[in-house]
């Protein structure tokens, strides 16, 4: 018992730094926030931007129109990088801070955003800054 | 007996359900097949099986009848409701098992269901919740605390402090009070649809988030609830299969301690749904949720010790009755760390809407399954007179143990890699290999089933007098 107890605090006071809200905190550094917006719906959406600086914290705030909505970042691997939930009728958007890397040798990377049904999908285009 | 009716619709469900993928048109109506493979289990298979074996082990245990209106009535609302709501999806009502409220209004509002669907879809819906809200609830508290005990039904005598009861209260207890409130929301939704009520009246329930958080406050403390029921199950279970006969657990207090503490940690664990919401949940309600989630851990790592303990102090004798619901135990653990994982906030938000969820759901459904089925195995010649053979009850642990673990690895592995939840595009985006693994150990687990409903088919008389059973 006392082994799980101490495996449960250590194991997720170490996963502080990766919640988004927490990274975002730390991340900016300064930096002002690069904003897209995006509304879904049944079935469709709108989406303010689709081409992001790496390295600069970018923040997705998101809305639903009509229904509960999820949306997610992929990396071109597959991998999740986050999700989101939109549920109508809030007064603030559902957001999440995220700054997008190169690869170490340089060079654009796109990144594949996702959300189902699938036939929903568009890319961002993530580019070196300047 | 209707929950195996159920279980073989689910089954015939879940091959419609990959058959559905092998075309463009078909793929619509995967969601279909999706949606009443995953309601199915769930409600009319998992939780009437608990239901039955649950109700008719607390009778043997304080010697009441289940019988009466009421448990007509509990039935009855859990079958209907089934059937009901399966004609709503064959009209083309198309929701995943957790509703995604006001999803059904929206579809009819855009053309994509009827409104009739959603009408039908509610009606089924609300007679399961109130099954599983109302009548199965007053029926155990009408069962522990009202009329007399009669001695001929006593099969093994228990106090409601016994960890092999307790856990039964307390289900039923949960059940009625995280419940209500959706009670209160899903009534008045139902009367406006059927226009008894103007629907400007029940506007504040059809908000979303209000909706949306009185519907997981109760599917959340379901999933406990069950968990609550299938652990004192348990408890009443193994001691009688200790090899040196003492019929004890290791310790009754840490038994009855794991049972509250998590019913204490489950009643708000159910924020977790709501962690990728953020700052619509605020932060300080999600780390709740997280804390709160592991904490259930804690209830099932004492569980976990205490069982553990009382077959390393006493021995096993390992009847296929008590391994089957040892091997469901261990598959509930394996979802327990599933459950742990996606329960993080930092690990929700790259988990959240991925096959994890699905694997996860569907292994703590599953595995608190077994156990039922391991209960019910042991119970079996006490309710029917006859005697199961225990070849084909090793058959079915060998056979199930490797397509539930493999069908729930696989999943979460998915989940894990990416693969989303309630998708049917999966060779494009390659994740052809997961869904075949999952057809692959769903049949496994298919056949599983099949030995064991052929077991229970094929059981003979027993030749010795009944009262010597339940001694035994």
């Amino acid at each position: 018992m006392t082994f799980a107890f101490i495996f449960f605090v250590v194991a997720n006071l170490a996963s502080l730094k990766y919640i988004p809200w927490a990274a975002a905190s730390g991340a900016t550094g300064g930096e002002p926030e690069v904003q897209i917006d995006f509304t879904a719906k049944s079935w469709a959406y709108d989406i303010s931007n689709r081409q992001i600086e790496a390295g600069k914290p970018v923040r997705f705030s998101g809305r639903s129109s009509d229904t509960q909505h999820g949306f997610a970042v992929y990396h071109p691997d597959g991998r999740v990088l986050f999700t989101m939930l939109m549920i109508p009728g809030t007064t603030k958007p559902t957001s999440v801070v995220y700054t997008f890397r190169t690869r170490a040798r340089g060079g654009a990377l796109p990144r594949v955003l996702r959300r189902r049904p699938p036939m929903m999908q568009d890319e961002l285009t993530v580019v070196k800054s300047n | 007996m209707g929950s195996f009716v159920w279980l073989v619709v689910a089954g015939l469900l879940a091959w419609s359900c990959r058959r559905r993928r092998s075309s463009i048109s078909a793929r619509t109506h995967f969601y279909t097949t999706l949606t009443l493979h995953g309601a199915a289990l769930t409600f009319p298979f998992s939780f009437q099986l608990a239901m039955g074996v649950g109700l008719h082990r607390s009778g043997g245990c304080v010697g009441k009848a289940i019988t009466g209106w009421l448990p007509a009535l509990a039935w009855l609302s859990m079958n209907l409701g089934g059937a009901i709501l399966t004609v709503a999806v064959l009209m083309g009502l198309k929701v995943s098992v957790i509703v995604m409220f006001p999803l059904p209004l929206v579809g009819a509002q855009m053309g994509v269901w009827s409104m009739e669907s959603v009408i039908v879809g509610f009606t089924g819906i609300y007679l399961v919740l109130a099954c599983m809200i109302l009548w199965y609830p007053m029926l155990v508290l009408k069962m522990m605390f009202v009329g007399k005990k009669r001695a001929e039904l006593i099969l093994s005598e228990r106090s409601l402090n016994k960890p092999g009861m307790l856990g039964m209260l307390l289900a039923a207890v949960t059940l009625l009070l995280t419940g209500l409130p959706l009670v209160v929301v899903g009534t008045t939704l139902l009367l406006a649809l059927y226009k008894i009520l103007p629907m400007s009246l029940a506007a504040w329930a059809a908000d979303p988030v209000v909706f949306q958080y009185t519907f997981f406050l109760f599917a959340h403390n379901l999933m406990e609830a069950m968990a609550l029921m299938v652990a004192s199950a348990m408890y009443a279970t193994l001691p009688l299969y200790l090899a040196d006969g003492s019929r004890k657990l290791y310790s009754e207090k840490l038994a009855n301690l794991a049972l509250w503490v998590l019913l204490v940690t489950s009643v708000t664990s159910g924020l977790h749904h709501f962690i990728t919401f953020y700052p619509n949940q605020p932060a300080a309600l999600s780390y709740w949720g997280n804390i709160m989630s592991w904490g259930t851990g804690l209830g099932a790592a004492i569980s976990i010790f205490t069982v553990l303990a009382t077959i390393w102090q006493h021995g096993l004798k390992p009847e296929p009755g008590i391994v089957a619901v040892l091997v469901g135990w261990a598959l509930y653990i394996l979802d327990g760390a599933s459950a742990m994982v996606t329960s993080n906030i930092a690990w929700t938000y790259q988990l959240h809407g991925t096959m994890w969820q699905s694997g996860h759901f569907m292994t703590v459904i599953l595995a608190m399954s077994m156990m039922w089925m391991g209960v019910l195995y042991h119970h079996y010649p006490v309710l029917t007179g006859r005697k199961l053979d225990p070849a084909l009850g090793s058959l079915y642990i060998k056979i199930m143990t490797v397509g539930s673990f493999g069908a729930a690895i696989t999943m979460l592995a998915g989940g894990a890699a990416g693969m989303p939840r309630r998708f049917a595009d999966w060779h494009p985006e390659g994740w052809m290999l997961y869904g075949n693994l999952i057809l692959f150990f769903g049949l496994i687990l298919g056949v599983s089933f099949a030995v064991y409903l052929y077991n229970l088919m094929k059981s003979r008389e027993i030749s010795a007098p009944m009262g010597e059973l339940a001694r035994a």
